[in-house]
């Protein structure tokens, strides 16, 4: 066996060019596996995104695909034939209710080979098109359902030609394109695929479409339901699973993975570092932030809470701890918001800092973000010595043992200011809290563990041996 | 000119007697005015000059249609090319641009033609004595206003100012004509061709003042690279353009060199056997075309807009019946069109079978009349085969036009040399209209798939 297995991450819109949870996530899992040799393939909207982080030097190869770049798969349409009537034979299979074999037809799709045009070109898929108009959205204008239609495949069609580098394992950080193109890789190659999901592709989609104004109708439900689909492929034909948490494990079984494919692993932060803060705890309230100032976050709800609890305490202080680059016109309302309050003497936008002088004289931990999956930051308050109360979203209310104190629904400022309040008026009650929680980070939560399961999964999966019992195309 | 034909379309609509001769008048005015001019002020030069010019009229005569003949044929493509790209340029309201390509294209083919004249000639065996030297340059200057004047043409028809177009085509058709005559008797066949050729430069100039005084032309984004990509995206058009042309002359060509009768002094030579039924019979067609730009063309051209608007805001359902509907127009107005221009082609062979007398010279009237009726035909199928941007459609059409006259019937008429001229160029002509049409009918049925998928590559 090759010493350094050689592990393809497969990446959609996060590392290494958008900072973030998942990111910091990849970063650790590269930076902390040096025996092993990485391979980014990263997908992304468009050409030339800075880098974000310095690559680790066991990042040996970069590839980007960029979705809807036509230019580069090109051939003759004889070549993509194959591929359209194994397409057609999928979609047969999916009408009638059987599975369709996704493997027989990435199969028939040659590397690289741009199928959009094949879907015009080719007058039995014209034809097919033209029937799931009639029968699902006939009331409605057909060249709306042409291009969504037309939109949608072009991007899959762009994650099923991707052309990864060669590898011995191809791990794929969420369903989506990023799995549909290590799905094909591992199918091309026979090497085995690996999923790990952080939040769940589907639904964080889901949300976006339900909230966007430009998709509408009956085309919401169809790129819903698209996104469903992918994640299901990929639960069922992923080698192995990992979630975070059991919740999202749950999910995943629903959607069709198989129970024995399926871990958990979940984050872990680096407990010596955290926990070696001294604290140095400062006159007055001190409530904490740390994230980006970007909507998700909920930085708004934030300002509603600091805006309720100095009505009652004046001596508090609110730190906004993160970026303000990456969304300046959400900023900017931010600010304005403080302003228009009358709290920005008593709410301060930090910018990017070193975290650990803020947890060495923070008092709580406010997480407000509408998504999350499971928040690193309430791992490091724990190991800090600092409490968190959060929205109740992704892992969170598992973290804190559904406990209501420290408990309340996304965009309820009311409740998380009660929250506050409630900590704030019981120091003696906390420090027990806190000391249960710093157990509670030093034994489920340590980066090293994880280190240690990814490790573990990549050299069993890389094996050699392991592609020999897959389908081979 | 779907525009003109919708406005004269109005005019007739409003009826009475004098509003529609007036229409149509104007019809042909529009469709065959510069062409008209063009014949009639040849003819009255052969005929009023012909004795000041004495035996140098042949001379005169075959460097004009030579000059006319192989322009057409070898320059068509580029002027479909040109077309394409002004056509283009002025639907996105770049006219300053389209103007600037006019000056470009109308340099290149006065280049090209010094160039290709220039050598032709430079090679040509004359013997006229001392005034060959004059006699060649005047050639070269000739045919290169010719295709300057082409290319003006074309562009200044998406102008619609008829009405000056005619008005400067009259005058430099007038000044030719005087030059004919003031330089012809001086200096005999060279400066009769100088004064006709002086006389298109001078249209040809005035055309190009008319374009000049509606579009300036501006700076050119991409330069001979963006003319070029056009070439490669529409080469089946350009080359389709070439190919008909060629193919319409080729037949000529052949009877040149095979039956024709050398132009004394000069490697060329003529057919007036063929030639003269052919440019008459070429004139049998104008009623026909002034019925395309009044009735085929506009209809046409509202079927496939409501058909491209089906396409954009319709359902399936509506889509198909606008498919459906586009079908039975194109059937109908091809139809229509062909009984009312047959009914001119009838009424042209009566008059031949009335005023000629010799039974060979009747029979190849009739023949040729019959092939400017196909002929016609084929024009209006590749009309529609360009609206709908089949162009590699037009290009089977044409190439089965250009195999068949130029190629595969010289080689029947020299193996039946009693069949009369003309003949090839007719079964050609049907051929190539069958072909069209049938690639046509074909093409309908799955027209939506073909514009969405131009749409996605285009994307």
């Amino acid at each position: 066996m090759n010493e350094k297995p050689r592990i393809c991450l497969i990446l959609e819109g996060s590392y290494p060019f958008i900072t973030g949870g998942v990111s910091a996530w990849v970063q650790d899992i590269i930076s902390g596996l040096d025996g092993i040799d990485f391979v980014l393939f990263t997908i992304s909207p468009q050409k030339n995104q800075k880098l974000r982080y310095v690559l680790p030097p066991n990042i040996t190869e970069h590839r980007d695909l960029v979705l809807g770049d036509r230019e580069s798969g090109r051939r003759s349409h004889n070549e993509g034939r194959p591929a359209v009537g194994a397409i057609l034979a999928a979609h047969a299979r999916m009408f009638s209710g059987a599975m369709p074999n996704i493997r027989e037809m990435i199969s028939r799709i040659p590397e690289g080979y741009d199928l959009t045009e094949d879907a015009v070109v080719e007058s039995r898929y014209w034809k097919l098109m033209q029937r799931m108009n009639e029968e699902r959205n006939p009331a409605y204008p057909f060249s709306d359902y042409f291009w969504a239609w037309q939109s949608a495949h072009a991007m899959l069609f762009d994650a099923l030609r991707a052309n990864p580098p060669e590898a011995d394992l191809y791990h794929a950080i969420s369903t989506g394109f990023a799995g549909l193109a290590a799905l094909a890789a591992s199918v091309r190659r026979n090497k085995p695929f690996l999923l790990t999901e952080h939040g769940l592709y589907h639904k964080e989609r889901e949300i976006e479409i339900r909230k966007s104004q430009y998709i509408r109708g009956y085309q919401r439900d169809m790129w819903i339901k698209a996104y469903n689909r992918i994640s299901g492929i990929c639960y069922r034909e992923a080698d192995s699973i990992t979630a975070l948490f059991e919740e999202n494990r749950q999910k995943q079984l629903e959607l069709g993975a198989a129970a024995d494919k399926c871990v958990v692993i979940p984050n872990g932060i680096d407990i010596g570092r955290f926990a070696s803060v001294v604290r140095a705890p400062r006159p007055g309230f001190h409530v904490g932030l740390v994230g980006r100032i970007v909507p998700i976050k909920d930085i708004k709800t934030f300002i509603a809470v600091a805006k309720i609890v100095l009505d009652r305490y004046s001596d508090a202080e609110f730190h906004a701890i993160g970026p303000t680059d990456e969304d300046e016109g959400y900023y900017e309302e931010c600010v304005a918001l403080t302003e228009s309050l009358r709290i920005s003497d008593r709410f301060h936008f930090t910018g990017r800092q070193n975290v650990l002088e803020y947890y060495s004289f923070l008092d709580l931990m406010l997480l407000t973000s509408i998504r999350e999956a499971q928040p690193l930051v309430i791992m490091e308050g724990w190991a800090a010595g600092v409490p968190s109360v959060t929205t109740k979203v992704g892992n969170a209310p598992e973290m804190v043992d559904y406990d209501e104190r420290f408990l309340a629904p996304s965009k309820d400022a009311a409740k998380l200011a009660e929250c506050v309040i409630w900590i704030r008026g019981h120091p003696e009650e906390m420090a027990e809290i806190n000391r249960a929680n710093r157990e509670k980070a030093i034994s489920r939560y340590d980066k090293k563990d994880m280190l240690s399961s990814y490790e573990k999964l990549y050299r069993r999966m890389a094996r050699p041996e392991a592609g020999k019992r897959r389908w081979r195309a | 000119m779907a525009g003109i034909g919708f406005e004269l379309r109005r005019v007739i609509g409003k009826g009475g007697l004098s509003r529609s001769l007036g229409a149509a008048l104007s019809g042909i005015l529009i469709v065959a005015g510069p062409w008209l001019m063009t014949i009639l002020s040849f003819f009255f030069i052969r005929s009023i000059f012909s004795r000041s010019l004495a035996s140098s009229a042949d001379l005169f005569q075959v460097a004009v249609i030579y000059s006319y003949a192989v322009s057409i044929s070898l320059f068509s493509g580029l002027h479909h090319h040109f077309t394409r790209i002004v056509a283009d340029l002025i639907w996105e309201d770049r006219h300053a641009e389209a103007s600037a390509w006019l000056v470009r294209f109308a340099l290149a083919a006065a280049a090209l033609s010094v160039a290709l004249g220039g050598t032709a000639m430079a090679v040509a065996p004359l013997d006229l004595g001392g005034g060959a030297l004059a006699y060649r340059i005047a050639c070269v200057f000739l045919f290169a206003t010719v295709n300057v004047m082409w290319i003006v043409m074309l562009f200044v028809s998406l102008l619609r100012r008829y009405i000056a177009i005619l008005a400067i085509f009259a005058a430099g058709m007038a000044a030719s004509v005087f030059l004919v005559a003031a330089w012809g008797g001086r200096w005999g066949p060279a400066g009769a061709l100088f004064g006709y050729a002086t006389g298109h430069a001078f249209t040809a100039a005035g055309l190009l003042a008319l374009s000049f005084s509606r579009y300036t032309p501006a700076a050119i984004s991409g330069g001979w690279k963006f003319a070029m990509d056009y070439a490669r995206r529409y080469r089946a058009l350009i080359l389709s353009g070439f190919l008909f042309y060629l193919g319409q002359w080729s037949d000529k060509f052949v009877f040149w060199a095979l039956r024709g009768s050398a132009v004394a002094g000069t490697p060329f030579r003529l057919y007036e056997a063929y030639d003269v039924p052919v440019y008459v019979a070429g004139l049998s067609i104008i009623p026909g075309l002034v019925y395309f730009v009044i009735y085929s063309e506009t209809e046409i051209y509202a079927s496939i807009r409501r058909f491209l608007n089906s396409l954009t805001h319709e359902t399936l359902a509506h889509i198909f019946e606008a498919k459906e509907r586009l079908g039975t127009d194109l059937r109908r107005e091809l139809h229509d069109q062909t009984l009312f221009q047959l009914t001119f082609t009838f009424l042209a062979m009566l008059l031949v079978l009335a005023r000629e007398p010799d039974g060979a010279r009747r029979l190849v009237y009739l023949v040729a009349l019959c092939g400017a009726f196909a002929q016609f035909t084929l024009m209006t199928l590749l009309n529609f085969l360009y609206y709908f941007e089949l162009y590699e459609r037009s290009l089977v059409a044409t190439a089965v036009f250009f195999i068949a006259n130029g190629l595969v019937f010289p080689l029947v008429q020299l193996l039946l040399p009693g069949l009369p001229p003309g003949s090839g160029f007719l079964c050609a002509g049907i051929a190539a209209s069958a072909a069209a049409w049938a690639l046509l009918l074909q093409a309908v049925p799955d027209m939506d798939r073909r514009i969405f998928l131009r749409t996605v590559r285009r994307n």
